[in-house]
């Protein structure tokens, strides 16, 4: 419990670091964003008067006039109500609603990709330990590696044009099939967003599984070569329970552990593999919103994003501790 | 002790067998030097035992060869542009050219210059800090570990991505921000594992012997403990490497670096603006990908072998000499 | 290969009557294929073990008595492999043969240099080194249980207790229901002195004495008649050593099963064991019944072992020890093996490996192998102890000298 306690307590700082990061970066930087933001706005024929620009700063926060102290304190009630300030991009809509709308798309592919990815990842890195020495295995470990090196904006540019420019066997760009389909709850609509979703999955996927795979592998062979493994054979138990219950069970959970990193590591991927299918999804706002020096909208899509990505983390943590029962005891000791 | 293990041992020469690390105790000698000659020398065992790091190291070497004298070969200017614009590739443009008629071939020397030089030198700095912080962290202990620690545990928890696109938003595009903000968005990995290693090393004899002997705490930390950690340095600055390759290229791509230089990056930044995918130019933007994935992979092989190295049970490829109908008949 | 096989010229090979031998090892080799040559860990041992015996298996580490185990057990992982010999295995004949008799290999013993006389035998025979994956997993545990070297080692830290028992069951006895499983599960724990509450704990809940014990309850859960015991209290201080020990000693009359125990502590051996064997670089070097054994050690090395720790009761013997390690494996001494470490080392010992045979012609039972008892080599007759004792100290003090 007290264990559960600490990690809770590590999150919740996390979280703040966060924010606070959120919040004296802007303040770090040489210029100041709302005229950065005038100017963009100005270049793009949309004009402004003086009483906008204030009302702009207020709402992105840089009202410099007031002491560091008073504008944490003002960007945190904000926070706590839920305010992002406006995105520019998005014609003035509060950035909370581009999230809250985009928000579904990323989590539902960042939710399945990474599901597949891991449990792909695991598994063939079971078969490959456990097949150590075998053909499988001196292929597809180095085929693996390789893959895992190569940055994912750009296996989502070669699988885009490969199935979709070549092959022409997926769409080029979108989350569903905006013309001839109405979002609902209809058969059509899903239909659309699966075969949508193939593609940016896949680039997910390949790019991602080398990783789970091969600390798979390793910790499945440090694994088999304990006694408790040994002990399983001789007890005449199936293959399958051995491999599985005694072995796989065991060697998982460096890769829960190392979950944090990993999970940091694909999701930064997942924008950018949304970037380049123009995938409904907080990534593509977030490439709008780099392009046009939409700064508030930037700001949420991190905090959001971070946020996220901890509170993922940290489910992580506790089926680690409910896969490890020694955690309990040895880290609250 | 049971023989079975024993002899293990002796079949695999590692009495230590730790996975995944690559720790591997240093005599004491007299000179510090000496023992930075051991672990030096030990990098270059490390470099010509193993098959993966020799292959690894032959393409990194190739890379470093091209970044340094590349530009010298190329045939054109990588910026000027033509009127032979996407043109597949021929004789005249190996890798053909851009949508304004640049030649790619020679983008690709000079962007390997720059995506290298940068990769390196930030991936340098960034275990630069890891070691700082990991090594203080470890050594002092106390509050000052606690804090570090924390510090190292909320930014491996942070997505680096986002925040570095944030952080780099803000400030004057150019490869010095890049740079910094890779920096602050990288260094937790390392250091934690530094860390723990020091934590490990700081009540070894050698180092209590430094302190006895009035030496002071910098000199302990950086003279006595960094020399012995060497080995592990040099795998965190190799795996650091591909993840500043991969985060340059990211930014890079989202224009957020100087997209008027060359490089692997702003290549595919410029590729990607000019929809080379919808026009089917192919050539423009696989072969900055396929250096970045060739680059990384050999990267990545390095530091697999050195993990073999480290733990030998992790090859794939088995005994070759033991008799073919006795390992069928071994099924256990 | 010679074919000295004292082992199968002295038992008989019918073992119809039900108390005979249980297990058989003939010529058993195992070697390591190292990075850096081949390193001959056992070399072709031969023994027998009756049904409810239990032998001591004693030995330097290194001298290849764990191997040998994992070896009879077929649970040796590369780079160790099996390179020659045979283990059989002679069920019980009645409902254990029934079981038996459908995992029930038939060594095709023609195929070997044994010749049509052990056909009789065979019937009932299980040629353990040739089971198949699926046979062999029937035989495991049934007939043979093995106990590890560490229990904390030996059990899945991420499993209860409970669980690792009742897999077991579950695997060898499908027709078992869920509670009768946990209510065998809960017996055996009672067995072994542990609180059947435990069955909920965690390995890493237990202390060193309980886990072990949890260890040898996973081992009984099917009663087999074969228990190989690999050190298993080297890892425990000695009061819990000897609880478990006394444990050991009285689950094994209990329940009449044979046990091969291994251990380079001599000492335990003498109270728990029937039958003493002692290994050195690979080889068995005497084997002798316990009381034998301890009234007279007949190799030059279980002498020395024997007298390297104090004794309780009997005659008060100088404390000599053994000068010296154990050869390293991969460059055994020519000869036999011992004799660079051997007070009584003479020529022959370098040339000639000797074989394990009756040490007299009154002692049938007790097997050495030295060329001490050889009356070719040596016709005046095996020394006195008391020529062993003069021997041993003359070596001690001349190598607290150099």
């Amino acid at each position: 419990m007290r264990h559960l306690l600490r990690r809770i307590l590590f999150y919740l700082f996390a979280a703040w670091a966060a924010i606070t990061l959120n919040f004296v970066i802007p303040r770090l930087a040489p210029g100041d964003p709302a005229a950065v933001l005038l100017g963009n706005l100005q270049s793009r024929g949309i004009h402004v008067g003086a009483a906008y620009l204030k009302a702009i700063q207020a709402e992105l926060g840089y009202n410099t006039s007031d002491p560091l102290p008073v504008q944490y304190l003002d960007y945190l009630n904000s926070l706590l109500h839920g305010n992002l300030g406006v995105a520019v991009t998005s014609s003035f809509e509060p950035v909370t609603n581009v999230i809250g709308r985009d928000i579904f798309w990323s989590l539902g592919l960042g939710l399945v990709s990474v599901t597949l990815s891991f449990a792909l990842g695991c598994l063939v890195g079971i078969v490959v330990a456990w097949k150590r020495g075998s053909l499988l295995d001196t292929i597809l470990s180095p085929l693996l590696n390789f893959l895992s090196a190569i940055p994912y904006f750009w296996m989502a540019l070669l699988i885009l044009y490969i199935f979709g420019f070549e092959l022409r066997w997926f769409p080029l760009t979108g989350g569903y099939d905006e013309l001839n389909v109405d979002p609902g709850w209809t058969l059509d609509f899903i239909a659309s967003v699966i075969y949508h979703g193939i593609l940016p999955a896949l680039t997910i996927v390949i790019a991602s599984v080398a990783g789970w795979m091969l600390t798979m592998r390793n910790s499945m062979i440090t694994t088999l070569s304990e006694d408790y493994v040994l002990m399983a054979k001789a007890k005449g138990l199936h293959t399958s329970r051995i491999m599985f219950a005694y072995a796989a069970r065991n060697a998982i959970l460096p890769n829960v552990a190392g979950f944090a990193i990993s999970l940091g590591f694909i999701v930064g991927g997942q924008l950018l593999t949304e970037m380049v299918f123009s995938y409904p999804g907080i990534g593509y706002s977030l490439l709008q919103a780099v392009q046009n020096q939409d700064y508030s909208l930037m700001q949420g899509i991190f905090l959001v994003v971070a946020l996220g990505v901890l509170g993922a983390n940290f489910l992580a943590e506790l089926s680690y501790a409910f896969l490890d029962p020694r955690v309990r005891l040895e880290r609250s000791a | 002790m049971s023989l079975g293990k024993d002899l293990q041992h002796v079949a695999t020469l590692e009495p230590e067998t730790i996975p995944s690390t690559f720790p591997k105790k240093f005599p004491r000698r007299d000179s510090r030097l000496a023992r930075l000659r051991e672990g030096l020398r030990l990098v270059w065992r490390v470099l010509t035992s193993n098959r993966k790091v020799a292959i690894g190291s032959s393409i990194v070497a190739f890379f470093l060869l091209v970044a340094i004298f590349g530009p010298l070969l190329a045939p054109y200017d990588p910026t000027a542009t033509s009127r032979l614009s996407e043109t597949p590739p021929s004789a005249a443009h190996w890798l053909g050219t851009t949508a304004t008629g640049q030649d790619i071939f020679s983008q690709l020397l000079y962007g390997t210059r720059s995506s290298v030089f940068w990769g390196f030198l930030t991936g340098l700095l960034v275990t630069l800090v890891s070691v700082v912080v990991g090594l203080v962290s470890g050594y002092f202990g106390g509050i000052i570990d606690e804090l570090l620690s924390l510090a190292t545990n909320v930014f491996l928890v942070i997505p680096a991505l986002p925040l570095a696109i944030v952080a780099v938003g803000y400030f004057p595009k150019g490869p010095l921000t890049i740079a910094l903000v890779i920096i602050l968005t990288n260094w937790s990995f390392n250091a934690r594992l530094l860390r723990a290693q020091t934590l490990s090393m700081r009540s070894r004899e050698f180092v209590t012997a430094a302190r006895a002997s009035g030496e002071s705490v910098w000199r302990i930390i950086f003279f006595e403990i960094f020399p012995n950690e060497i080995g592990i340095v040099a795998a965190a600055f190799v795996s650091t490497v591909i993840f500043v390759l991969l985060a340059w290229t990211a930014l890079e791509f989202l224009g957020l670096g100087d997209i008027n230089t060359v490089s692997w990056g702003s290549m595919l930044y410029w590729a990607q603006q000019s929809d080379s995918i919808f026009s089917g130019l192919w050539w423009w933007f696989a072969p900055p990908g396929c250096c970045i994935a060739l680059l990384g992979a050999a990267l990545a092989l390095i530091n697999f072998g050195i993990d073999e190295i480290a733990d030998p049970r992790l090859r794939s490829e088995v005994s070759e000499h033991v008799p073919k109908e006795l390992k069928e008949k071994a099924v256990t | 290969m010679p074919m000295t096989d004292n082992q199968s010229l002295h038992t008989p090979n019918n073992q119809s009557s039900g108390n005979g031998v249980l297990l058989e090892v003939r010529n058993l080799s195992v070697d390591y294929y190292a990075v850096n040559g081949i390193v001959h860990a056992v070399k072709e041992v031969s023994f027998e073990l009756r049904r409810g015996e239990i032998l001591g298996l004693a030995g330097e580490s290194g001298c290849g008595k764990s191997t040998l185990a994992y070896a009879i057990s077929r649970l040796l992982r590369p780079p160790a492999y099996i390179t020659g010999g045979q283990v059989l295995y002679h069920p019980r004949k009645g409902e254990k043969l029934e079981k038996a008799s459908q995992i029930v290999a038939v060594s095709d013993l023609g195929a070997d240099h044994q010749s049509g006389q052990h056909a009789a035998a065979s019937l009932e025979t299980i040629d353990v080194l040739r089971l198949s994956p699926a046979q062999l997993r029937a035989f495991r545990w049934n007939e043979m249980a093995i106990v590890f070297q560490s229990a904390m080692n030996a059990l899945n830290p991420v499993m209860t207790i409970g669980t690792q028992i009742m897999d077991v069951l579950k695997t060898h006895c499908p027709e078992m229901s869920a509670a009768q499983r946990r209510e065998r599960a809960a017996e055996l724990l009672r067995i072994v002195g542990i609180a059947p509450d435990r069955l909920r704990s965690y390995p890493h809940e237990l202390s060193g004495g309980m886990r072990q014990r949890a260890v040898i309850a996973i081992a009984l859960a099917l009663t087999p008649e074969l228990i190989i015991m690999d050190e298993p209290t080297t890892a425990l201080d000695v009061v819990v050593q000897r609880e478990i020990l006394d444990l050991v000693s009285s689950l094994c009359r209990e329940f009449s099963t044979a046990l091969i125990f291994i251990t380079h502590d001599l000492s335990l051996l003498l109270e728990l064991a029937d039958t003493i064997a002692v290994m050195y670089a690979g080889r068995m070097v005497e084997k002798a019944s316990s009381r034998q054994f301890y009234a007279h050690p007949c190799h030059p090395y279980s002498y020395g072992l024997l007298n390297s720790f104090p004794k309780l009761h009997g005659p008060i013997r100088r404390m000599a020890g053994i000068p010296g390690s154990p050869p390293d494996l991969r460059a055994v001494p020519a000869g036999c093996a011992f004799h660079p470490r051997c007070p009584f080392a003479w020529q022959p010992c370098q040339q000639l490996e000797p074989q394990l045979q009756p040490s007299t012609a009154e002692t049938p039972d007790q097997l050495v192998a030295c060329h001490l008892y050889d009356v070719h080599q040596r016709p005046e007759g095996p020394p006195s102890s008391a020529e062993f004792a003069a021997r041993y100290e003359a070596l001690a003090e001349g190598s607290a000298i150099a």
